[in-house]
């Protein structure tokens, strides 16, 4: 197809289409392909795997159990402050990790206004433990699962909803009977950003849990660790993040990259 | 069974004011006529629950669904009706038997309603791969097959193209004609609403601005609207092959399609009037007397009797370039392409 644009827009598109692909090439480039099965071997890689998996699954789940029902009031609910209130949820992708992170330390942390009464009464100490890192991985990416499901409630045809209560369906039936399974595509698009975003955390988790290998050492942590250390484990555990987020986009791609 | 009272007023967010007031013994059958917009569907909101009334009532017998307070409202899922929405609203996610079964546990009904309607080797197809005429019935069943105390279909027929439409209309017919409860159609369409129902309510900008019978309003349309949709020309005969018998008389029709019994249509718009026998090819031709004129500002229709009752509209300046009052004798012409039939 012939393009109608002007050449220098299609100059420039290209220079940004490199700086995508320039990072790729350079990090392919330098993997060191010989030793790269054992190194991922190694036990900081599967440490970090293992810590990433657990954690990123958690903060998903626990995204999905609260954000969902958050997503359902602000689609749906009118009540004074609701703007505030999404302003609130908008606000961790806004707002630098590392600050959130530090934020959540004063909030959580031992010292601090709800972390101290709960060291008190129970014991628990939540920052600098897997608990740390499923927090801040829960705070930085849940936002992505409210505003898609939000999306999703707002659109789809409500008079299905009330087609379902004629039929005797209580609110949470038709919730859970006809809504859900509606907004299903844009449920699991929005479960995989907020795991992809999960996954990917790393401000507010090195600011909030600390970076210990085996108990709060996940896989970007470890890329931080190995790039002063071990360079080549860098370049690998990179290339398993690359992997990984270039199967999610594959297992989307029906749904974002069809158009 | 027990019948429905609703007599209530209510406005909507868009400032849009509904009010009615109507009673549907058990058993009978009342249409709501009216056009787009005119609060058809904000009707059957409310009486479903899905919107609450301002003031009024509306009971089903001994319960009270909704008395204009946030204690005396029933919710949706507590009244128990049978309600086709407008489109059907199949879900998508589930398959027929899926929809059908939605609101009951009694599978051995919805199996009977599936058979009775005659789609039940459809139970296990996606809705989404269902013609209209099926939805249609899919969308019944799943009404029917809780028992309901009230059955309310919204446009039931306006999916279809006008072959299926027949078809879908007449078990329509069957199904309405076996619910023992009041029974309520939401239409647009005369047609539906006079051979359908028992009483039809006139619905216009929010307000009934008629009721009767189906003959009252076709013979007497009180509003343009009423007359414009509700006026036509309805008959009873025997088609076969364009020949259409009346009984007493004979009309041609070019829609050779149809045998069997037939509703004939004819808008009073495409009736002609002449003092004298009319020259040309007009093979609907008889001659009848002006029984009535009346006047609806920029269109004067007359009432006529001759082999059969036929109402005729023109326009005032044509009332007067031809001298025609009432008790006249007059010729009446139709082209064969203005006579509709319907089978019934």
């Amino acid at each position: 197809m012939r393009s109608s644009l002007p050449r220098w827009a299609v100059a420039i598109a290209i220079v940004a289409v490199a700086l995508f692909v320039i990072p790729l090439v350079g990090l392919i480039a330098t993997t060191p392909w010989a030793e790269f099965g054992s190194m991922l071997a190694s036990d900081l890689v599967l440490d970090a795997l293992a810590l990433s998996a657990v954690a990123s699954v958690s903060a998903v789940l626990i995204s999905a159990v609260l954000g969902i029902p958050l997503a359902w009031l602000l689609a749906r609910a009118e009540f004074r402050g609701k703007a505030l209130v999404r302003g609130l949820v908008l606000l961790p992708l806004v707002v630098p990790p590392i600050v959130g992170g530090a934020a959540l330390l004063f909030a959580l942390g031992r010292a601090g206004i709800i972390g101290g009464p709960l060291y008190e009464a129970t014991g628990i100490v939540l920052p600098f433990s897997i608990w740390g890192v499923i927090i801040a991985a829960t705070f930085v990416s849940m936002p992505f699962l409210v505003i898609t499901v939000e999306a999703a409630l707002r659109n789809i045809d409500r008079r299905y909803e009330g087609a379902a209560a004629s039929l005797g369906a209580t609110k949470s039936e038709v919730f859970r009977r006809v809504t859900l399974p509606m907004i299903r595509p844009s449920l699991v698009a929005g479960l995989v950003l907020t795991w992809a975003r999960a996954v990917g955390e790393f401000g507010a988790t090195i600011a909030f849990a600390g970076n210990l290998q085996g108990e709060t050492q996940t896989l970007p942590l470890a890329v931080f660790v190995a790039l002063e250390t071990d360079r080549d484990a860098a370049v690998a555990i990179s290339l398993v993040m690359v992997g990984l987020a270039l199967a999610v986009l594959v297992g989307l791609r029906d749904r974002w990259l069809a158009r | 069974m027990t019948g429905l009272h609703a007599r209530f007023s209510l406005t909507r967010s868009d400032g849009f004011l509904l009010s009615v007031d109507l009673d549907v013994p058990a058993g009978a059958t009342l249409a709501l006529l009216g056009p787009n917009g005119a609060g058809k569907s904000t009707f059957v909101d409310a009486v479903a629950g899905l919107t609450s009334i301002e003031a009024g009532r509306i009971s089903l017998g001994e319960r009270t669904f909704d008395d204009g307070t946030p204690e005396g409202f029933v919710p949706p899922e507590a009244r128990h009706l049978g309600i086709v929405f407008q489109d059907y609203l199949l879900f998508p996610h589930l398959n027929v038997l899926e929809n059908v079964t939605f609101g009951t546990t009694n599978f051995a009904a919805a199996d009977q309603w599936l058979e009775e309607l005659g789609i039940d080797d459809l139970r296990e197809r996606p809705v989404a791969d269902l013609s209209g005429g099926e939805a249609q019935k899919v969308a019944l069943a799943r009404a029917l097959c809780r028992d309901p105390d009230l059955l309310m279909l919204d446009e039931p027929l306006s999916a279809l193209d006008a072959t299926s439409r027949v078809d879908v209309r007449r078990g329509l017919a069957d199904a309405l004609e076996r619910f023992q409860g009041p029974k309520v159609l939401i239409t647009h369409d005369p047609t539906e609403a006079f051979l359908l129902a028992d009483v039809v309510h006139v619905l216009e900008d929010g307000e009934v601005t008629q009721a009767g019978t189906p003959e009252q309003i076709r013979l007497r349309p009180r509003t343009p609207y009423a007359a414009d949709l509700a006026g036509a020309n309805l008959l009873h005969a025997e088609a076969d092959s364009g020949r259409l018998d009346l009984g007493s008389s004979a009309l041609v029709t070019a829609d050779t399609t149809v045998s069997g019994p037939v509703i004939v249509t004819i808008h009073p718009r495409a009736v002609s009037i002449h003092t004298h026998a009319p020259d040309g090819s007009p093979r609907n031709v008889w001659r009848a007397r002006v029984d009535r004129v009346e006047n609806y500002g920029d269109r004067v229709r007359l009432l006529t009797a001759g082999v059969v009752e036929m109402t005729a509209e023109v326009t005032p300046a044509a009332i007067e370039s031809l001298g025609i009052g009432v008790g006249d004798d007059v010729w009446l012409s139709v082209k064969a392409t203005e006579v509709h039939i319907d089978p019934v």
